[in-house]
């Protein structure tokens, strides 16, 4: 057999916007407007680079319900780069993108194959002589059954046979749950590669015959998508065997670090820390622009310091301000203080006086949150809050209570015991 | 906390005042209206709480007798530890410092570490207050007041619950109000709604994308169809137009084809013809000029080289002249050092002459040369000069030894003579070797004490033999004893059995049985006990005599050792006498000596070592001197022949120098060292002889020299024949030569020159008849190929031909713009036949009519355009347009900061309301020991008239209880009761507050005014029992609510305040 190469990739999600950025600065705005864009651009340039014969989209190529007009000519201007290079092109639609959402009537080059709801398998020639065949199907809307795409099967006499595909495998409490699949439904298909998408971290599921994995998203998304963000270059030697590479193509890294507070003692070893932390991720964003969580946890002295007011707010815009003069540039997304006190609270709760009362009262309310979602309706309720607000899980407002404990600690000027 | 003293800087009418000494307890103030009363408290407060802030119009109390606002308070704390509050006017409330017990400096934070809990709100309300407070409930009931009361001491520290709500009451408020607008929650809110709007309205157009771009399509086939017809009636009207203009070009074209036909036929015709026929007549003309002109130059260069005549003899003795030239210097000089050196030679010869004579009469200049004044003749004089004074100073000393000798002789017989006397003196010894007297007085000595020994020896020998006889005695007395110890007989024993044996058998023959057995056992222990004494005995006996033996031994091995003893003694007694006999023998005794004899002998010898001792020195001196005078003598005779051989050694050595110095012809006077002189001086006239000589053959040379350039030169001159210039003068002579060489030498190289000249005109000469030819050919071949013979047919034909093709190329000209307009070869062939067709009216007229269309056709393309780009713009606003991902990005970021900010918002409420549900917990909790004590107080200045008080649940207010049991509510008492509850109340939280915090001061102003005096009464029994937890100051300013307290206690101590002074009471 002919050996060749291919590249993997799915969950593009172009032009959709990141979540969890309360405020961004103007040169930070243009870099995410247009971050998911040029990650798939990178994937067009690493077909390019690699000479790779055809990449193959496992789905959400976009999400339909944004009616992105710009996300589908952009995706048909890639595939048409890809074209030009002879490069075929393989897609199927996942949940975000089925076939029944908008899209524009685009006129798709040749040489790409868009999936359509019934399982096609089709044929790939290289150089005259037939070396695969990519089975795969799209999602005709986005909500489907649990037993949709159940038909993969070696088929023909191509040597090389892929599966693409946009679903779960198990139930992953991480991602909803679309077209699950056992590991054992996948190897018994008798497939050799199996182009899966729709989890967003890359993930090889397993190694050998067949190659089972997720490449992840193109681009991270939000704060919980974090570090190198990529697809597979894969190649397959004369003898059908699977070598893949992950490559980054994230144009934006979402970075999150802990900041450790017990062996700190003045503000000034906290900026130092902070500014130690900001380098490191400038390291780990590898070159490119990065956008980043600091999340300062630990007990120490420092914890009363945090929570005066202003303290997190001025020392987040210190750190933008040279984040952004620094080239690429660094957006720290947020510092959050999950610090806990050097109060004994144990001991504080148990004491008659009335700080020990109220810590009595939330600790009650610990252990039998039934009221406080109450006390928090004026604003849940309300007319318009309810339109964009959804009013927290009690699990959430018992973690909530962590804060007002602290919140109480600090305004009652409570100090550490001795 | 208790106050102990106040000192006041300046503070409205105080001004240094100090207090000291204050009363833990209860401390009256009596003062008359505006003593200062008031402004105490003022003072109290505002050293303890500061300085009313600046907007709050408040009295300030300047101090008007002077002094810096403000001042001091000394407190002691529960432990009795001192502080001191300091504090004056300045930055916002007066900066304070805080002296600790340990000295320490501290600020406002630690005064309000100091005074617990308490605001200054609750200060006013509760702890100094005067009649107008004491009169206001709601002062005393207010939020704030509870809140700080009940927050005192229960861990909130230095904040006040009341605050400390208000604060998150207003965080809340800020971040969310129903209805509201401004809030951040409320703002983005509104914002997200009108994002949504705007999302909603684009993704409506996009909707309509693909509509767009169908219509695009059917407008790029019509718009396409336009551009087709508008291109094909432009092209047919570009052609008309095209053929309007050639009209004119093609009509002359025709005219011109039909001239050109009449001309005659020149195919061919040199091009530019007369030109070059002119160009070449011109050239023939001045190559011709130049010939005659170097014919004329050659003519003028011959005549020149015939002036000129060579004299060749004077070139060819070019070399020579030049040499002479040359060295006429050098021959100078030497003319010149001839005239020099002549009279220099004279002058020396004469001084060496001079010289020789003082070296002697006969010695002249060549005896210089062989007389020897070489180094090592220098040498062997130098020589002769040391051995001659060597020998003299030998001679010289040998005649000193001489002299010196014989003077020493002459002493040392005088010294001989005088020893001699001395010994004569002294007699002489018979012995004169002290050793023999030595040995003699020593063997004197050891036969000394071999007698002795021998005495010591006898001695001895008795006292070994008295021991001898000593021990005998003792062997014989052991033997007597021993003899005289008898074994004790065993018979009494037998006699005693026997006897008791018979005394029973008698007793038996009696028949007394009784009598029997007693005789038998005391027969029987009779005899057992002699048995055991008897054999006792005989132990003891045989052990002495054991002993006795013992001893006997031991004498007997005595007695053997001294007999051994006394054979060695005896054996040394005998040696030693043998020794003493032996020795008196030596020594000269005829008879064994007694010891006085041998001290006797040693006295003599030690009387003759003595005469020897003294004689010996003197014989030895004597010895000496006569040794001496030999010995001088002895030198006497050596000196005598030293001086002998020193004279002639003397007169050798002149000898052989006047032999020397005759051998050198020098003198025989002469001593070494002038000889020495003579020698140097014969040198340095030998080189006054050298330089003579080198003098005198300089002079040779020079002469010699300027003969012979004298005769060089002029047999030069006379060589050449060069009469006129044959001088005596040499140098006159030598510079004619020169300066005709030079004369012949310049016209030699003008004749050079010449003839290279006439060579160069020759050369032009040839290449110009060469040029010539040339031209003339020329001039041939362009008649020929003009087709004429001679000039003038050649003009004739040249004329012709130029008309010919004047008119060819008008015809081409036209055919070129014609070409231009219609093309070449077909097209153009087209084109004249399409112009040969038409006229110029017909193509006027299709011209205006085909320009009218293209205008009608254009307009309607351009409209078509213009919509086309407007919809395909709206379409690439479309495609390109980030407006949707910009809004969804601030959607998303609104919702991030919204659920943020209504987590913020969250926590906060629970927080307040968690806060709000503990203090009413506490509260309630606290309420009721405050009531209790405020009910006891309440109880004792009422006199029991009223039993307590409640707070009703759920209520603010409070009611009393009167004896009966009735509830009143507040407003039904009357004035005083009402102040007394007041009153009562602040007791109780003084006390609560107490119990929680530290106790503060209390500060009462006049107070009890409105109180009956029987209340009043009982206001100071209460207030007194206050006063023994806290410090209380009580201002007034009647003097009968002094002698009250008075009557209670009088060691209150009373302050009289009067006009800002104060005195004791």
């Amino acid at each position: 057999m002919k050996s060749f190469s291919f590249i993997h990739t799915a969950d593009l999600h172009l032009d959709s916007p990141f979540a969890g950025l309360r405020q961004v600065d103007g040169s930070v705005a243009s870099l995410i407007k247009d971050a998911t864009f040029r990650a798939f651009n990178n994937v067009v340039d690493l077909a390019l680079l690699h000479k790779v014969d055809f990449v193959l989209v496992a789905g959400d190529v976009y999400d339909g319900s944004d009616r992105s007009l710009r996300a589908q000519l952009k995706f048909a201007d890639g595939l048409k780069t890809l074209a030009q290079a002879g490069i075929r092109s393989f897609v199927c639609h996942g949940n975000h993108d089925p076939l029944d959402g908008w899209s524009a009537s685009l006129r798709w080059p040749e040489g790409v194959h868009i999936f359509g709801p019934d399982l096609e398998s089709i044929p790939l020639a290289l150089g005259g002589e037939d070396v695969a065949v990519v089975h795969g199907i799209s999602y005709p809307e986005s909500q489907i059954d649990d037993d949709f795409g159940k038909g993969f099967r070696r088929q023909g006499s191509q040597p090389f046979q892929i599966g693409l595909f946009h679903c779960s495998l198990g139930r992953d409490p991480a991602h909803e749950t679309y077209a699950p699949r056992t590991m054992e439904e996948l190897v018994s298909a008798d497939l050799d590669y199996w182009a899966l998408g729709h989890v967003h971290t890359y993930r090889v599921l397993k190694d050998g015959r067949p190659f089972i994995a997720y490449p992840g998203n193109t681009q991270g998304l939000h704060i919980r998508e974090p570090g190198p963000r990529g697809c597979l270059v894969v190649q397959v030697d004369g003898q059908g065997t699977v070598k893949a590479s992950f490559e980054p193509t994230d144009a934006v890294r979402w970075l999150s670090k802990q900041l450790r507070i017990n062996d700190l003692e003045t503000e000034a070893d906290l900026i130092e820390a902070l500014e130690r932390c900001c380098d490191e991720i400038r390291h780990e964003a590898q070159g490119r622009p990065a956008i980043a969580r600091i999340t300062i946890v630990g007990r120490g002295s420092l914890h009363t310091v945090l929570r005066r007011p202003q303290v997190v707010g001025d020392l987040t815009e210190r750190l933008r301000e040279t984040g952004l003069e620094s080239a690429p540039p660094l957006w720290i997304e947020g510092i959050q203080v999950r610090t806990s006190t050097p109060i004994d609270l144990e001991s504080r709760r148990k004491s008659a006086d009335f700080l020990g009362e109220v810590l009595r009262l939330i600790e009650n309310s610990r252990q039998n949150p039934k009221g406080l979602q109450e006390v928090i309706s004026e604003l849940y309720d309300d007319r318009r809050g309810r339109r964009f607000l959804q009013i927290p899980a009690e699990e959430e407002l018992i973690e909530m209570l962590g804060e007002v404990e602290s919140m109480c600690l600090d305004e009652l000027g409570a100090e550490e015991s001795e | 906390m208790r106050l102990t003293a106040i000192h006041i800087d300046g503070f409205g009418i105080f001004h240094d005042l100090d207090l000291v000494r204050l009363s833990p307890g209860l401390n009256v103030f009596l003062g008359d209206n505006e003593s200062g009363k008031t402004t105490l408290l003022a003072f109290i407060r505002t050293i303890l709480f500061g300085f009313p802030p600046g907007q709050r119009r408040e009295n300030l109390y300047p101090p008007l007798k002077g002094g810096r606002h403000g001042g001091r308070l000394t407190m002691l704390g529960q432990e009795g530890e001192e502080y001191l509050i300091t504090r004056h006017q300045g930055r916002k409330r007066g900066p304070v410092t805080v002296t600790l017990p340990n000295a320490n400096q501290g600020d406002e934070e630690v005064l309000r570490q100091l005074t617990g809990a308490a605001t200054e709100d609750l200060f006013r309300s509760v702890f100094a207050f005067s009649l107008s407070e004491l009169q206001s409930f709601e002062s005393l009931n207010s939020q704030a007041v509870r809140a700080a009361i009940y927050s005192a001491g229960a861990g909130v520290g230095r904040v006040s619950l009341a605050k400390v709500e208000k604060n998150l009451q207003d965080s809340i408020g800020q971040i969310f109000k129903p209805g509201g607008r401004k809030p951040v929650i409320n703002a983005i809110l509104r914002e997200l709604q009108e994002i949504d709007l705007t999302i909603g309205q684009r993704v409506a157009e996009i909707d309509r994308y693909d509509e767009l771009r169908d219509e695009l399509d059917q407008m790029a086939v019509e718009i396409e169809g336009e551009k087709s017809r508008l291109d094909t009636k432009r092209h047919r009207l570009e052609r008309v137009r095209l053929l309007q203009k050639g009209w004119e070009d093609w009509v002359a074209l025709c005219r011109i084809q039909a001239g050109i036909t009449d001309l005659p036929k020149i195919e061919v015709f040199p091009t530019d013809g007369v030109n070059r026929l002119e160009k070449l007549q011109e050239r023939n003309r001045l190559v011709s000029d130049h010939k005659a002109e170097l014919a004329q130059k050659i003519e003028q260069v011959e005549k020149d080289l015939d002036r000129l005549e060579p004299r060749p003899q004077w070139l060819m003795a070019a070399e020579q002249i030049r040499l002479l030239e040359r060295r006429l210097e050098r021959f100078s000089a030497a003319s010149q050092e001839l005239i020099e050196i002549r009279p220099r030679l004279e002058n020396q010869r004469k001084s060496l002459e001079n010289d020789l004579q003082g070296l002697g009469p006969e010695w002249q200049a060549d005896h210089l040369d062989s007389f020897d004044a070489s180094v090592s003749a220098r040498e062997e004089i130098l020589r002769y000069l040391e051995g001659l004074e060597e020998a003299r100073d030998g001679k010289r000393e040998s005649e000193r030894n001489f002299v010196s000798a014989t003077s020493m002789l002459k002493q040392a017989k005088a010294r001989a003579q005088e020893a001699e006397k001395g010994v004569r003196q002294i007699s002489e010894p018979q012995e004169k070797d002290p050793r023999v007297l030595l040995k003699r007085r020593q063997r004197l000595r050891s036969l000394r004490n071999l007698i002795q020994t021998g005495g010591d020896l006898h001695r001895r020998s008795e006292q070994l033999k008295e021991r001898q006889e000593d021990l005998q005695k003792q062997k014989d007395g052991l033997n007597q004893q021993m003899e005289g110890i008898a074994t004790t007989p065993l018979w009494p024993i037998i006699i005693a059995a026997l006897l008791s044996a018979a005394a029973s058998l008698a007793a038996g023959w009696y028949r007394d049985l009784f009598t029997v057995a007693t005789v038998a056992t005391v027969g029987l222990l009779l005899t057992v006990t002699l048995l055991w004494l008897s054999l006792g005995q005989r132990n003891r006996q045989k052990a002495q005599k054991d002993i006795l033996i013992q001893q006997f031994f031991e004498i007997e091995e005595k007695l053997d050792s001294l007999s051994g003893k006394e054979g060695m003694l005896l054996a040394e007694i005998s040696a030693n006498d043998q020794e003493i006999v032996r020795s008196s023998r030596t020594l000269g005794f005829r008879t064994r000596p007694s010891i006085e004899e041998v001290d006797q002998a040693e006295a003599e010898v030690e009387a003759e070592q003595e005469t020897l001792h003294l004689w010996q020195p003197v014989q030895q001196r004597y010895q000496e001197c006569r040794e001496e005078t030999e010995r001088r003598q002895r030198e006497l005779t050596e000196s005598e022949q030293d001086m002998g051989e020193r004279q002639k050694t003397l007169q050798e050595l002149e000898r052989q120098w006047s032999n020397w110095l005759n051998q050198a012809g020098l003198a025989e006077s002469l001593t070494p060292n002038s000889a020495l002189e003579v020698m140097e001086r014969i040198r340095s006239l030998r080189q006054q002889a050298g330089s003579l000589r080198e003098l005198e053959e300089r002079l040779k040379m020079l002469e010699r020299l300027v003969q012979h350039y004298q005769e060089e030169a002029k047999s030069i001159a006379q060589q050449l024949e060069a009469r006129d210039i044959l001088t005596e003068d040499v140098e006159t002579v030598v510079h004619g030569l020169v300066s005709e060489l030079e004369k012949e030498e310049d016209a030699q190289r003008r004749r050079d020159a010449l003839q290279q000249q006439m060579a160069e005109y020759k050369r032009e000469l040839e290449q110009n008849g060469v040029q010539l030819q040339e031209v003339e050919k020329e001039l041939e071949v362009l008649f020929t190929e003009g087709g004429a013979s001679d000039e003038a047919e050649f003009r004739q034909r040249a004329n012709l031909y130029e008309q010919l093709m004047t008119a060819k190329g008008a015809f081409e000209q036209h055919l070129r713009n014609l070409e231009n307009l219609g093309g070449r070869g077909e097209d153009q062939i087209r084109f004249q036949e399409e112009l040969h067709r038409s006229s110029p009216e017909r193509l006027q007229a299709e011209g205006d009519e085909l320009y009218q269309e293209v205008q009608e056709l254009e307009e309607k393309l351009a409209a078509l355009q213009e919509q086309f780009g407007r919809l395909n713009e709206r379409r690439e606003q479309l495609e390109s347009a980030d407006e949707l991902s910009v809004l969804r990005q601030r959607r998303k970021g609104l919702l991030a900061e919204l659920s943020e900010t209504a987590k913020r918002w969250s926590a906060i409420t629970i927080c307040l309301r968690f806060l709000q549900e503990a203090r009413q917990l506490y509260e309630k909790e606290r309420k009721q020991p405050v009531l209790r004590e405020s009910e006891h107080f309440f109880r004792t200045i009422t006199k029991g008239r009223y039993h307590g008080i409640v707070a009703p649940h759920g209520e603010e207010n409070i009611e009393v209880v009167g004896a009966n049991g009735s509830r009143y509510e507040l407003g039904i008492l009357s004035r005083g009761t009402a102040e007394q509850l007041y009153l009562s109340l602040r007791f109780g939280y003084i006390q609560e507050f107490g119990r929680r915090a530290r106790p503060l001061p209390v500060v009462m102003d006049d107070i009890l005014v409105n109180f009956d005096p029987q209340r009043a009464r009982a206001s100071i029994s209460a207030i007194l029992e206050l006063a023994q937890r806290n410090q209380i100051l009580f201002f007034t300013c009647h003097p009968e609510t002094v002698s009250m307290i008075k009557e209670f206690d009088g060691d209150v101590p009373v302050w009289q305040l009067e006009g800002g002074v104060m005195r004791s009471g």
